[in-house]
């Protein structure tokens, strides 16, 4: 094996802010994190929201922010001690000899500059290469970024760029100045499996080509392919770091057995994500339906004036208790669909039809339907339950105001009987009634989105429709909204539209599934058999793109 | 251990000295509106023709006018007309504004689209030619003034209300409520008006500072508070003819009107800065 040389190399990182309030105490973003990275290797850094990792990777180029205590023992870049650099020698690091590549390219990019130029200010900066060969490099760069028409994509502006190329642009401006080592800040989290897959595989690539990666993320399954060694992060301490293989087979920390158990797949069904205990699953498949779409369409002005198909002619059958999974990448139509069956949007043709239980089937919603007055009436049986709780929830309203509205819109109860119908909703998602008087704005995300589930409850509806509702939560808190929405269906035997852009949380709440592409369904059936046998090539192509842990995740107990 | 780099105090926020004497001068026009015998027991109608043009002295802190009459009472007594008539019109134009914007956002498409025209050419003339517009045809008078200067500032404010209402409507707590049933006129109420109204306040604000000065104007024009009676724009009017012959007959109420309405505007701006935060 050839000697590696460490292109970074931290020991005892400590960085602290200062405190927000005059009373409160310095925040201690990290605390004695030692890393290194070799050429050639890649060290994943993964833990959840608020766990430091990311604050870790901008102390290395000096990024940490000005407010910021950073202090260490060593801090050694490329073989030079960079313990005492000021910004001026940072910035002369940066770009040539470490790059970074932030998460949202979008954000990252500046919208009034093309790609080109993007791509080629680190060479300018650095003046690594001459100014007159600047744009063949571009081009040159884009092209091997994996990037098709490079020629035309460096005189074009970001947002005109899908998210897959931008990100792809943003490695290749990261790289441009020709870094041995790359920081990639969760560089796929905002990308659709296929497209992530690829990027992971670009990261691959320039890693076996010897660049050293510091590869950052939210998501073991993300990094479990690329990474060489696996430092993992909570609190802004490294509770364990060692080699992946020995890392994903077999943790010794108890936050790293608990994220990597906390991750749902098809292989965690029936079971509850936290404590891994047995979880009801309605056998059957025979309940009565109640929300039957049929040939549902619509149709979009695009802003050039062209119509957009965003749902095309869209049937499925929702059966009493069961869970179906809408699986499909941005811009399938998912979302539109789901307002659609919620009545919120009216389709351009078709029928949603609405059963409620031991009454007549109803037209809920279609071109002829009875109108937002004759859906009033049922709108109790049908509850949304979205991705961005905060937002859902009226600024001025309190905890028990939100709860108390739905409990006033819906039914008879006078104050004293709705009081204590709120506590016990609150009850039944897991918060206690200290969390009344609260805003929603000063809960976690976790318990945010408790509120809204409890809201949805308190109609007692029939039907959920959820709409990503845990794609904005850390893995942990995910495994812990997941138990609850599947205990509910057990007790309540409440019905579910269950929509994601995540694999493996589908798999593992589905009992159903149909598969969304360009607005409309290429494949349905049960689960099992999606996930086992699929049919259609897209549903191979997206399950073949889901990043999997290598081996069993091992259980406690 | 090495500092690598040293983190910077925060400076504490401290409250302005400006914005306290702003209010601390609020509190005193208002109080000078509400009991002007308080601060002035001098009668601002007293005329005494044994000393005209008295300059500001400790019988007179401002001095007299051309008929001897008290210019720090009258001062103080003008303040419940440009406070009243000000606050007032603002109050009627946040209620006018705050309809018109409201059906400009949320009306049937017929509504919207005349209102959003109609409030366009309005505001395409000056608030004080819109003003006089109205006093033509009411003819003037305090309730006249308070009228057209209200007029004047609807169609601002139905821009703003407008605006923020469309964003509001949107959101996702008011698709959640519509999941919930809540019929629409519910809704407006308990969800759109608040959220929409309450940054309209700070702008409301702003706004007390702009009625003074068209209050004054008008006054001052001859078309509002008729003399004898103190206000400030007509002080300002008839101490113009004297300004080389006794400065502080009109300085006086000149100030009074500048320092009121800098010191509401200031107020109004921190209520702004104060929403924005949050």
């Amino acid at each position: 094996m050839p000697v590696r040389q460490r292109l970074v190399d931290i020991e005892n990182l400590s960085v602290s802010f200062p405190a927000a309030g005059r009373r409160s105490a310095p925040v201690r973003a990290v605390q004695d994190v030692s890393l290194h990275v070799s050429s050639g290797e890649c060290l994943a850094l993964v833990g959840e929201s608020g766990s430091g990792k990311s604050v870790t990777a901008r102390a290395v180029i000096g990024l940490a922010g000005r407010r910021a205590d950073v202090r260490m023992s060593r801090f050694h870049i490329d073989g030079v001690d960079a313990s005492s650099f000021g910004e001026k020698q940072f910035r002369q690091v940066r770009g040539t000899t470490v790059g970074l590549v932030l998460q949202d390219a979008l954000v990252s990019l500046d919208p009034l500059r093309t790609i080109g130029r993007e791509v080629a200010e680190p060479m300018a900066i650095h003046n690594t290469v001459p100014r007159h060969a600047r744009s063949r490099a571009a081009v040159d760069l884009l092209r091997s970024v994996g990037i098709d028409d490079p020629e035309v994509r460096v005189t074009q502006i970001s947002h005109e760029l899908s998210g897959g190329l931008r990100q792809r642009a943003l490695i290749a401006s990261g790289l441009a100045a020709g870094p041995s080592l790359l920081i990639a800040d969760e560089p796929t989290t905002a990308l659709d499996v296929t497209v992530q897959a690829r990027i992971l595989a670009l990261l691959g690539d320039l890693r076996d080509d010897g660049t050293g990666l510091l590869l950052i993320s939210h998501d073991l399954a993300v990094v479990a392919a690329l990474a060489d060694r696996i430092a993992v992060m909570k609190d802004g301490r490294i509770v364990e770091q060692g080699a992946a293989q020995d890392i994903l087979r077999d943790p010794q920390h108890e936050y790293t057995r608990a994220l990597l158990s906390a991750a749902p797949s098809g292989a965690t069904r029936g079971t509850t994500l936290v404590g891994r205990t047995p979880i009801a699953v309605p056998s059957a498949h025979s309940g009565d339906p109640v929300l039957v779409v049929d040939a549902v369409s619509k149709s979009f002005d695009r802003r050039d004036g062209s119509r957009h198909r965003a749902v095309d002619s869209v049937s499925l059958t929702l059966r009493q208790g069961e869970i179906h999974g809408l699986v499909g990448e941005s811009g399938s139509g998912k979302s539109t669909l789901a307002s659609i069956a919620l009545g919120l949007v009216e389709p351009d043709t078709g029928t949603v039809r609405l059963t409620p239980p031991g009454g007549p089937s109803l037209n809920w919603n279609s071109p002829s339907g009875p109108g937002e007055r004759g859906r009033r009436a049922h709108r109790s049986r049908i509850q949304p339950i979205w991705q961005d709780p905060l937002s859902s929830f009226d600024p001025r309203f309190t905890v028990a105001n939100v709860i108390d509205r739905a409990l006033v819109e819906t039914g008879t109860l006078d104050a004293d009987a709705r009081k204590a119908r709120t506590i016990e909703l609150l009850h039944q998602v897991g918060l206690d009634p200290d969390h009344l008087a609260r805003t929603p704005r000063r809960l976690s995300g976790g318990q945010r989105q408790r509120v809204a589930i409890a809201r949805a409850l308190a109609t007692e509806p029939d039907i959920l429709i959820c709409d990503e509702p845990v794609s904005a939560l850390d893995v942990s808190i995910q495994a812990q909204v997941l138990d609850l929405l599947l205990d509910l269906r057990a007790r309540t035997g409440v019905s579910m539209i269950f929509i994601s852009h995540d694999l493996g949380v589908i798999s593992h709440v589905s009992d159903t599934v149909s598969v969304m592409k360009d607005g409309a369904i290429v494949e349905r059936g049960r689960a099992e058999q999606i996930f086992e046998d699929p049919q259609h090539s897209y549903t191979v192509e997206l399950l073949d793109s889901v990043p999997s842990l290598p081996y069993p995740v091992p259980v406690d107990g | 251990m090495t500092d690598v780099l040293t983190a910077r105090r925060s400076v504490p926020r401290t409250t302005r000295p400006g914005l306290v004497l702003a209010a601390v001068f609020v509190v005193i026009a208002a109080v000078a509106a509400a009991f002007p015998t308080l601060l002035a027991s001098a009668d601002p109608n007293l005329t005494d023709p044994a000393s005209p043009f008295a300059e500001p002295g400790v019988d007179h802190l401002f001095g007299t006018d051309n008929l001897g009459r008290d210019v720090f009472a009258r001062v103080v007594h003008g303040a419940r007309f440009s406070l009243l008539i000000g606050v007032g019109a603002t109050v009627l134009a946040v209620v006018i504004g705050t309809a018109l914007g409201i059906a400009a956002a949320l009306g049937p498409r017929v509504v919207r689209a005349t209102l959003l025209r109609g409030i366009d050419i309005a505001m395409a003339f000056p608030d004080l030619l819109l003003t006089l517009l109205v006093i033509a045809v009411l003819g003037p008078g305090p309730l006249n003034t308070l009228i057209a200067v209200a007029l004047g500032m609807v169609p601002r404010f139905a821009r703003v209300v407008r605006a923020q209402a469309l964003p509001v409507a949107g959101a996702g707590y008011v698709t959640s409520a519509v999941a919930l049933g809540t019929p629409r006129l519910r809704i407006v109420r308990l969800h759109i008006l608040p959220n929409t109204v309450r940054p309209l306040l700070a702008v409301a604000t702003v706004g007390v500072g702009t009625a003074i000065i068209s209050v004054a104007a008008l006054s001052f024009l001859g078309l509002g508070v008729k003399p004898p009676d103190a206000e400030w724009g007509v002080m300002l009017a008839q101490g113009r003819e004297f300004l080389r012959l006794a400065w502080w007959i009109s300085i006086f109420p000149g100030l009074a009107v500048a320092a009121t309405v800098v010191s509401i505007t200031v107020l109004g701006r921190a209520l702004q800065r104060r929403n924005s935060e949050v």
